[in-house]
């Protein structure tokens, strides 16, 4: 029988797709790395507490271990922001550079030390999109008045250019889209929405996803609890947990253009593009509201500098690189 | 004697209160609340993070607050098959067991564990995911244990009815 | 711990234990929310290790932030405010006068109120009494037979179950994620079967039922204009509610919780025009509402103290293994559940059912490949059968509650039966046509 009985709770529950399935290969890859050693039951959102719940969970030491996004996070200190996704922040290849050749690993320790957690990068999404609209943007003026379900500081932002956020429970998002009392809705990319059926409803799928260019998902253990493992135990989980890194941007990079390609040419979806006044006046609210953020709380302000230090660094290889190759290549 | 029975009425009083004007003026709150979000944003096309977060705020703050009321007006729902057979020193029986097995060691675990909770959320400091959100969450958070400790209140006060009641000397008559 | 102490055939069972002990402690009468969790709390401290409970917290927060359930005080204020204004009653009596001239009139009047109140509210409780109150004692007046009367009315006052705007479908959307709107549209069709089947009994009993059904009626009303100004007038009301919460969803103003506000300002304001807006009036429909509100939240609270000890000891592998193991087909497992639902509605509360024993069964349903929109309809239209099925029907104890003193237990009882069967035939009509339920919210939302 195992040495080490753990148990985890996630913010995915398993119907949600390549989330809630790469934590279940993370925990089925320790146990064989572990010749069966190390068995972590995992609960998925809802299951054993509520989705955020897991936080909580795992820093209380109930579980020892739990997953989700920074992000969802955020309430307990807005520093957690910087970890998940900020509006025109990096990208998937820029923010896992900064977490692991940059200070991005020290700094995340560093806020969850504060809960009693051992943070990892277990996955990213990579580049979302921008929305469903039932109206076209074709202008900042379309934004007047536009009423979308949009939160956190996207949301903020996006009302500083005249848009109503509306609270939409999950389960009325699609009622809401198609009767109109939301004009916008804003959800993940196309591997997920196109579950959502939110094609049914708003035409327009707007791109790019400015405020979520690449989120990072977590996953934390109990402090106590990883402490109190043998050294190669706790190797174990770093490296499995860098393994399923890769994997899940893996996973969307390779679903997302089918999903996408389907959405357009069997449901019928009209794809476009923010105008790019409209993502230049974005871009500028979002600084702001960023930086207004970070002023919140000195170690966010620690974060949110080290953050745009290292972007902008990134910046400099990536317009001469990436930026090159991919308009040659559209 | 006296005092148990000042005891008693001073438990009923306290859920009457809050049900009966805190609680109620929640209600309409609640309503006006929502009603008015609806307006505002189809009306007039504007709309607070505040508003939203304070629909689920108050509505969790009505079904806590109100709880010890509902148990003080036996609102609260029974499997009453048997119950509804019993004369009243039987069902007296089964309300002064029930406190005792049920009733304190329910609210006894709620306190116990949320209680710790509501006070790591007042250390951290937490607010709303959403800026400009409803800040100090440890309020809302708060009033679990207080709905909780409203019906342990109650409780006693059943028990010490149903005590009397027992000893066949209803409480009801003074 | 303890259950290193005890015998197997308790320690690894002990999910099924808690589930066994459980349902003989409710027997008791103590209300449900603290048996569930006193007996869930023992059964933790048996099998758990203490600090488990320190995820108890986590469970609430998770009620008291479910925006989905936002909508149920809502609707309890306006069934509330509805019923207290008087207006339900005046629509009754003009219902009544309208049907005279028909085979059955009063009885299907009744129905048809019954159908137009569940309609624009969906209190059970609230209908029944109302329209026990007013119409029981004029069917007996027009020589219905005390049983015909008493199950006419219990089966109609309990449509509101299942006709949306209903909590059923209410809470039973998140626990089955199946969207709101979708649960309502989908609910629309089966509710009209089921008044079409009470309505042709009733017909057909006037002809082949007669000590039952009056098959002379006296005459009826002249339908002259201030009758017909009188119909208008006792419609107007229902139908501004039922626009006021359903129009406002279509019309894009509000999302379905929403549409709970716009119905409970709607009422207050068919109060005000009815005159009979008071402070008192407001301040009561208040008290009840809270009432009402905490009853069924604090049974979810409980029921979520339940549910994390279950799934703490392994519970739902228990019961799935315990299915798997049985090796059943498609439609044995539905029939199964059906019965097995059925039966849990004898004694227990459907918030209690919703949230203690559909968590457990749906994903198990759902998995051999039905749509959980139709299962979660089949569910409803189960348990509100199941709310009028004797001995142990709320919605008969109510009844029971006003009565006129000649009606018996046993009348009301007799006289639900035939209901009791319509709701089976139209349960078994939805389960051989699934498309009853699912093609109207395609075509409304365009699937
Ligand atoms: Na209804
Ligand atoms: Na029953």
């Amino acid at each position: 029988s195992p040495k080490i009985k753990w148990t985890a709770t996630s913010f995915w529950n398993p119907k949600v797709r390549i989330m809630f399935d790469m934590v279940k290969t993370f925990c089925q890859n320790v146990n064989e790395m572990t010749d069966g050693q190390f068995e972590i039951k995992l609960y998925g959102g809802g299951e054993l507490v509520p989705p955020p719940g897991a936080f909580d969970a795992a820093s209380k030491g109930t579980v020892q271990m739990g997953t989700g996004s920074p992000y969802f996070w955020a309430g307990k200190s807005t520093a957690f922001n910087w970890f998940g996704s900020i509006p025109f922040g990096m990208n998937a290849q820029s923010i896992n550079a900064w977490y692991y050749a940059g200070n991005g690993q020290a700094l995340m320790n560093e806020l969850y030390d504060g809960f009693d957690l051992v943070p990892r990068v277990i996955g990213n999404s990579g580049m979302q999109m921008g929305g469903w609209y039932r109206k076209k943007i074709n202008s900042l003026e379309d934004f007047k008045g536009l009423k979308m379900r949009i939160g956190s500081i996207a949301g903020k932002v996006l009302s500083k250019v005249g848009v109503t956020t509306v609270f939409v429970p999950p389960s009325e998002i699609f009622p809401a889209l198609e009767r109109g009392v939301v004009d916008a809705a804003e959800f993940v990319g196309p591997v997920h929405d196109i579950l959502l059926g939110l094609y049914k409803v708003a035409k327009y799928y707007y791109t790019p996803g400015w405020h979520e260019q690449g989120p990072t998902l977590d996953i934390f253990f109990n402090k106590k609890a990883y402490n109190d493992l043998p050294k190669h135990f706790q190797r174990v989980l770093d490296i499995a947990a860098a393994d399923i890194n890769i994997r899940t941007l893996a996973a969307f990079d390779s679903q997302s253009g089918a999903a996408l390609d389907k959405l357009v040419n069997e449901h019928k979806v009209d794809v476009q593009v923010y105008p790019e006044d409209v993502l230049k006046k974005l871009k500028t609210i979002s600084k702001e509201v960023i930086a207004e953020e970070a002023k919140k709380d000195p170690f966010a302000l620690k974060v949110h500098e080290d953050y745009m230090a290292f972007q902008a660094k990134t910046a400099v290889w990536g317009k001469m690189s990436e930026k090159v190759y991919w308009n040659t290549m559209a | 004697m006296k005092a148990i029975k000042k005891a008693v009425i001073l438990c009923d009083k306290i859920n009457e209160w809050i049900g009966s004007f805190i609680v109620t003026s929640a209600v309409f709150l609640f309503i006006l609340v929502i009603f008015s979000n609806v307006i505002m944003r189809y009306v007039f096309n504007t709309s607070f993070v505040f508003m939203a977060e304070l629909e689920w705020h108050v509505f969790a703050f009505i079904f806590l607050m109100g709880t010890g009321f509902t148990l003080l007006h036996d609102g609260h729902v029974r499997v009453d098959i048997f119950y509804s057979m019993m004369d009243r020193k039987k069902q007296a029986l089964i309300n002064l067991l029930g406190v005792i097995f049920l009733l304190i060691p329910s609210c006894y675990v709620v306190l116990r564990t949320s209680i710790p909770w509501v006070i790591v959320a007042y250390k951290v400091g937490e607010v709303s995911i959403d800026p400009g959100g409803i800040p100090a969450r440890f309020l809302l958070k708060a009033t679990l244990p207080i709905g909780y400790l409203l019906m342990l209140i109650q409780g006693l006060s059943l028990f010490i009815k149903s005590a009397f009641t027992l000893l066949g000397d209803p409480l009801e008559d003074s | 711990m303890l259950i290193d102490y005890l015998p197997f055939w308790v320690a690894d069972y002990l999910a099924a234990w808690l589930f066994l002990v459980l349902t003989i402690a409710l027997m008791g009468g103590f209300p449900v929310t603290f048996t569930m969790m006193g007996v869930s709390f023992l059964f933790g401290l048996i099998g758990l290790s203490p600090g488990f409970f320190d995820l108890l917290p986590l469970r609430m927060w998770g009620v008291m932030t479910n925006t989905m359930l936002m909508a149920v005080p809502l609707f309890i204020f306006m069934g509330l405010a509805l019923e207290r204004s008087g207006l339900a009653r005046e629509l009754l009596e003009t219902m009544e006068k309208l049907f005279q001239n028909v085979r059955g009139g009063l009885a299907i009047s009744v129905v048809l109120v019954g159908a137009l109140l569940g309609a624009s509210t969906g209190i059970v409780g609230a209908t029944v009494v109302t329209m026990g109150l007013m119409s029981l004692p004029t069917m007996l007046k027009h020589k219905y037979s005390r049983s015909f009367a008493s199950g006419t009315v219990a089966a109609s006052g309990t449509l509101g179950q299942i006709i949306p705007p209903s909590i059923v479908l209410l809470l039973l959307g998140p626990v089955m994620e199946v969207p709101i709107g979708d649960m309502f549209i989908g609910a629309v069709i089966p509710g009209i079967i089921l008044v079409v089947l009470y309505c042709l009994f009733i017909w057909l009993s006037s002809f082949f039922g007669t000590k039952h059904v009056p098959a002379a009626q006296e005459k009826g009303a002249e339908f002259d204009k201030a009758f017909i100004l009188r119909i208008f007038k006792a419609l107007l009301p229902p139908l501004f509610l039922i626009v006021a919460v359903l129009g406002t969803i279509f019309a894009g103003i509000a999302t379905p919780t929403e549409s709970g506000a716009m119905g409970a300002v709607g009422a207050v304001i068919l109060t005000a025009l009815n005159r009979k807006l008071s402070f008192n009036l407001l301040h009561e429909v208040a008290k009840g509402t809270i009432k009402m509100t905490c009853m069924v939240f604090i049974i979810i609270m409980g029921a979520s103290c339940f549910a994390l000890v279950f799934r703490g000891l392994g519970g739902d592998d228990l019961l799935r293994e315990f299915i798997d193991s049985m090796n059943l087909s498609g439609w044995q497992l539905v029939t199964m559940v059906m019965i097995f639902i059925f039966i849990l509605g004898f004694f227990l509360d459907f918030i209690e059912i919703t949230y203690i024993h559909i968590p457990i069964i749906a994903p198990i349903v759902i998995d051999y490949g039905y749509d959980p929109l139709w299962f979660g309809i089949m569910f409803a239209v189960n348990l509100q059968t199941s709310f009028m099925t004797p001995p142990f029907g709320p919605s008969l104890f109510y009844l029971k509650g006003v009565c006129p003193p000649e009606i018996k237990t046993t009348d009301v009882y007799k006289g639900i039966i035939p209901f009791v069967f319509l709701q089976l035939i139209g349960l078994t009509i939805i389960a051989i046509w699934p498309s009853l339920v699912t093609w109207l919210p395609k075509i409304v939302y365009g699937n």
